[in-house]
């Protein structure tokens, strides 16, 4: 049963089943009752039809009986009157009454008399045939004439008559006995059928009742524990258990029946698990799908980005070196109007190469890959960045965007994560000012307690039509082209692994409100600092390489090698260590600056890492290590991957990189570093 | 030798045990008629178990010996016997209409087919469905007795003398009034009781002596006119007697002092038809009887008993079927040929009349001769 304790069915009893059983038994009883009533009532009508059938029978005898005794009598006195008389009326009378005596006599051959009743009855009529004989022979006496003779076989017609009466009452005797046995037997046999019938109909009631228990215990209540079971399993209760039973057999049923249901209840529980599995692993692959094809377009574009910064680079770094020399040589000149066209155009070219090479800086910056780990991250820095990848946009849309982090706010988060987080809000606060047609967005930043950092983004936007659904996969509400849905999944992913929260509220008045609660960095000592955005055009801070004074002229020319295949960069390198006082040799590739260096003294090594050609900066830095270590120890090496994302790791440490675009007054200096170690190593 | 007959003793014995065995019962019918009528039953069924009984079945019959008395308490106590016997199929008898009329009552409550050979009286088929008998109602033996009077005398001075039981007070009813229709009144009537002694006959023949008849009818049976017949002779030398179907038992070895010759009476069968069964059955009642010769009582009791037999062969031992066959009998199934002639029964289970008159003594020594052979020429009303 494992988890699921066992649930004996509660015996909801089939109504309908046993109310029918009820029924049945209890229509059996009343047609059984009634049986035995109407059997009762029939036999008494019987009995009493057949009774007073018998009565009428006896009457109608007793009638014939009377009216044999009279007419007898009748025909008696007829008899003597024509002794008397000779008159042949009361021959006739005697006569007629014989015949109808005769008559009566015959309706009792119709009727169902005993053997003894019959034996009476033919006493009677030979009784009366003799009667009528002797009469007969004394009326001849008396017609010839022999009237003492005649009255003499009178007295034997009167003896015959006696005889004819006493077999009359002696059949009435015989009927009124029989009568009465019939009467006896017929109610000895009514009071036994109705016995018999009460008993009968006691037991059916009996039998009736005891076969509606036998059945209910025996049938009905342990199929209804079975019926129950089996429905509330159909509705997929698997806990429903048949719960043991008297009988062996519906007891080896509800034992194969709980055995049945265990195994649907294991079968199902190990259904719903792999299906909760399954569904799990498809949200969680859909997820990662998307989150994947996510990652794949952050990482593509990541390439894309320092492949393109790196590109940018090179022509940014030479027109920010020319836009630099021409501004100081402009700024040189003696003659107020070029100085001024210096002033004028120059510097803002110089500027303008200076925000770009901010801005590409920050996409760089953006599109580095994530650390995996959690780090001291300045918030101020973070948000910045994301700001100004996404300020201009603002601007061009007429919104504002108001950051308000305090720089000691450090958080510990994987910075590259937190950036993209902090894009997706902004963008996503765009996107809802514009339609709206709110305001824009603001960003502040405060500690909340001694370990969090709350971020808030609030905006006037539209809203969220449904919070609820906020951090559900692929649920937005904007355009096809405009979202996939997975934003703030992907934002609430990250928090997550900060170990912070994020939530999201629709603002009383308009727009919607996005927090970020972040641990706070304990020690901001190691806090990873972003390359600030180009805030606004006047907040590019413009280098002068002024400041960069030449080598003093009694100290004899440094001679350097700069290896680039950009021409513009080259010359601007050029321009900018002779004028700072070095003698400068330039390659255009790996392969020229080999040749120089096989045939003449350099001390130092400018190089380019990515060049075209058969030797790029890598190998030549290589060839240098074999053939001229002490260049190799101190070659300088510039590359405009300032990030290091679109490329190998650096063959030398990070301070022999220059990054492009640089600055001139960076760049000198850096190469004067590296030549004062050169002396000073040639010193020792 | 002595071993071997042992043998075939055994074997002897053992096949005719196995053969008993193998029989099935036999088929019973009750007989409570007179000796003629025994006699003949005895003869028919001699005959049909000679043929092979009844489907395999032997007729065997359980004779009523004391019912040669014409009483009807003595004929109840036959049949109360007969019916409770379960394995009585069906009764021949009685003998004559008192007593089956009495004992109809009896069979027709229990269900059990009675065929009454002789018993003439209106009454007797009334009793029940299970009532037949093998000669006419009276109704149709008053109107050939009328008849035959009418032929014999135009205006006759007519005496009746009749049995006072049902038999005797039914024929005369039905007699006088077909007399009273023809214009003929009897000018004396008497009846007398079966058993009377010679003293209440004598007074009837004083009476007739007086009153001086030339035709006397006498509707009854001969033991009592035989008591009288004498006297009768010697007063009334003239007198013609013409008897009711009563006098059908006498025959010459009956009346050895031949005082009934010249007597006519009615017979119910014609004994001089060409019949050769009938002379067959004669020749081998006589030589079996040995102390008379047939008569209607015993050839009436043979066709009963193998018609019985025929219904019993037809439908097997149940006695209601029995009873519906013999009810199709002349109607739904062909009549039956009987040594009496055909036999077929009425709606009321009455057989057709034929009437015969017979001169008793006209051949002697070959007994009875039979003066009309056709009802047709004596039985129209």
């Amino acid at each position: 049963m494992g988890g699921v304790g066992t649930v004996l069915v509660r015996v909801r009893r089939s109504r309908g089943t046993l109310r029918r059983a009820l029924l049945f038994s209890g229509l059996l009883v009343v047609l059984a009752a009634g049986a035995a009533m109407l059997g009762s009532v029939s036999l008494a009508m019987s009995q009493r039809d057949a009774v007073e059938r018998d009565s009428d029978a006896f009457m109608d005898e007793q009638r014939i009986a009377d009216q044999i005794v009279a007419l007898t009598y009748e025909q008696q006195l007829d008899a003597y009157r024509f002794l008397q008389r000779a008159d042949t009326l009361y021959l006739n009378g005697f006569n007629a009454r014989g015949e109808e005596a005769y008559r009566e006599m015959r309706g009792y051959l119709f009727h169902e008399l005993s053997t003894d009743a019959r034996l009476q009855v033919e006493s009677i009529k030979e009784a009366h045939q003799q009667f009528e004989v002797a009469a007969e022979r004394a009326f001849d006496l008396a017609q010839r004439g022999q009237s003492a003779a005649a009255l003499l076989r009178l007295e034997g017609m009167d003896r015959r008559a006696a005889v004819l009466d006493a077999a009359v009452r002696q059949f009435l005797q015989a009927r009124a006995q029989q009568r009465d046995a019939f009467r006896h037997e017929h109610e000895l046999l009514a009071q036994r059928l109705q016995l018999a019938l009460m008993v009968g109909a006691g037991a059916l009631v009996l039998l009736a009742v005891i076969l509606a228990t036998v059945l209910r215990r025996r049938v009905l209540v342990p199929l209804d524990h079975l019926a129950t079971a089996a429905r509330l399993l159909g509705e997929g209760d698997t806990s429903a258990r048949v719960p043991q039973q008297t009988y062996e057999e519906f007891d080896l049923m509800a034992t194969g029946f709980n055995q049945m249901v265990d195994r649907v209840q294991a079968s199902r529980e190990e259904v719903v698990a792999q299906n909760h599995e399954l569904r799990a692993a498809l949200s969680h692959l859909r997820t990662t799908q998307e989150e994947l094809v996510q990652h794949e377009k952050l990482s593509a574009m990541g390439q894309m980005l320092a492949g393109l910064a790196h590109e940018l680079n090179n022509p940014l770094g030479g027109i920010l070196g020319m836009a630099e020399h021409l501004r100081i040589e402009l700024a040189e000149s003696p003659h107020a109007a070029v100085r001024e066209i210096g002033t004028e155009l120059a510097q803002p070219l110089e500027r303008e190469a200076l925000r770009a090479n901010a801005l590409v800086r920050s996409l760089l910056s953006f599109a580095r890959k994530p650390s995996g780990t959690l780090e001291s991250v300045g918030l101020a820095a973070a948000v910045s960045t994301a700001v100004g990848l996404r300020a201009h946009a603002f601007a061009l849309a007429g919104k504002t965007l108001y950051v308000n982090v305090s720089p000691e706010l450090h958080v510990l988060v994987d910075g590259q994560k937190l950036q993209h987080a902090l894009v997706n809000l902004i963008n996503n606060a765009l996107d809802a000012v514009l339609i709206s047609g709110g305001d824009g967005l603001t960003i502040t930043a405060a500690a909340e307690g001694t370990d969090l950092v709350r971020l808030d983004l609030d905006d006037d936007g539209c809203g969220f039509a449904d919070v609820t659904a906020a951090f559900t996969p692929f649920y937005t509400t904007k355009a096809a082209d405009k979202g996939t849905g997975l934003g703030l999944v992907l934002v609430q992913r990250f928090l997550k692994e900060f170990n912070g929260t994020v939530t999201v509220e629709n603002r009383e008045r308009a727009g919607a409100r996005v927090t970020l609660r972040l641990r706070r960095a304990s020690d901001t000592s190691d806090a990873i600092a972003f390359t600030p955005p180009p805030q606004t055009e006047a907040a590019v801070r413009v280098a002068h390489p002024t400041n960069v004074s030449p080598p003093t002229a009694d100290v004899p020319r440094q001679r350097v090698l700069v290896v680039d295949d950009e021409p513009s960069i080259r010359e601007v390198q050029r321009r900018l260590l002779v004028r700072a006082g070095y003698e400068v040799v330039v390659a255009a590739s790996g392969s020229d600056a080999r040749q120089i260096l096989e045939s003449q003294s350099v001390d130092l090594v400018i190089s380019d890492l990515r060049m075209p050609g058969e030797m790029d900066g890598y190998d030549l830095l290589k060839w240098m290590e074999v053939e001229r270590p002490e260049l190799a120890r101190h070659a300088l090496l510039a590359t405009g991957d300032v990030s290091g994302a679109a490329s190998v790791a650096f063959p030398v440490p990070p301070e022999r990189i220059l990054n492009k675009p640089f600055e001139g007054a960076e760049f000198v200096r850096r190469v004067r570093a590296a030549l004062d170690q050169v002396a000073l190593e040639a010193a020792i | 030798m002595m071993r071997s007959r042992r043998s075939a003793a055994v074997l002897f014995l053992t096949t005719l045990a196995l053969a008993s065995c193998r029989r099935d019962a036999p088929y019973r019918i009750g007989v409570a008629v007179d000796e003629d009528g025994i006699r003949g039953a005895d003869l028919a069924a001699a005959q049909v178990n000679a043929a092979g009984g009844i489907n395999g079945h032997m007729l065997e019959l359980r004779s009523e010996r004391r019912t040669s008395s014409t009483s009807a308490q003595i004929a109840l106590a036959s049949a109360e016997r007969l019916a409770s016997d379960p394995s009585i199929l069906a009764v021949v008898g009685h003998t004559n209409s008192s007593a089956s009329l009495a004992a109809s009552q009896v069979y027709n409550s229990r269900h059990i087919v009675q065929i009454a050979p002789t018993s003439t009286a209106p009454l007797y088929t009334k009793a029940g469905p299970y009532s037949f008998r093998l000669v006419a109602s009276d109704v149709h033996q008053g109107v050939f007795l009328a008849n035959v009077v009418k032929a014999l005398s135009p205006h006759p001075k007519m005496a009746i003398v009749f049995v006072n039981d049902d038999y005797g007070r039914a024929l005369r009813k039905v007699f006088v009034e077909q007399l009273h229709l023809a214009g003929v009144t009897p000018m004396y009537e008497a009846p007398y009781a079966e058993g009377d002694d010679m003293t209440d006959l004598r007074e009837i023949v004083a009476s007739l002596t007086s009153s001086r008849p030339d035709l006397l009818v006498w509707i009854g049976r001969a033991r009592e006119f035989s008591l009288i017949a004498a006297e009768i002779h010697r007063a009334l030398p003239t007198l013609r007697v013409l008897a009711s179907d009563g006098f059908s038992g006498i025959t010459t070895s009956r009346d050895s002092a031949r005082v009934l010759d010249g007597i006519r009476c009615v017979s119910l069968l014609d004994f001089e038809r060409p019949d050769s069964a009938l002379r067959n059955f004669r020749i081998e009642y006589e030589a079996k009887a040995g102390i008379g010769e047939v008569t209607d009582a015993s050839v009436l009791s043979h066709d009963a008993v193998i018609l019985l037999a025929e219904a019993l062969r037809a439908v097997g031992p149940n006695r209601t079927a029995i009873r519906d066959w013999l009810a199709q009998v002349g109607r739904e199934r062909p009549a039956f040929a009987g040594l009496s002639g055909r036999v077929a029964f009425n709606a009321d289970g009455d057989r057709e009349p034929q009437y015969y008159l017979r001169v008793i003594g006209a051949r002697r020594p070959g007994g009875v001769r039979t003066v009309a052979t056709t009802w047709a020429a004596w039985g129209r009303y």
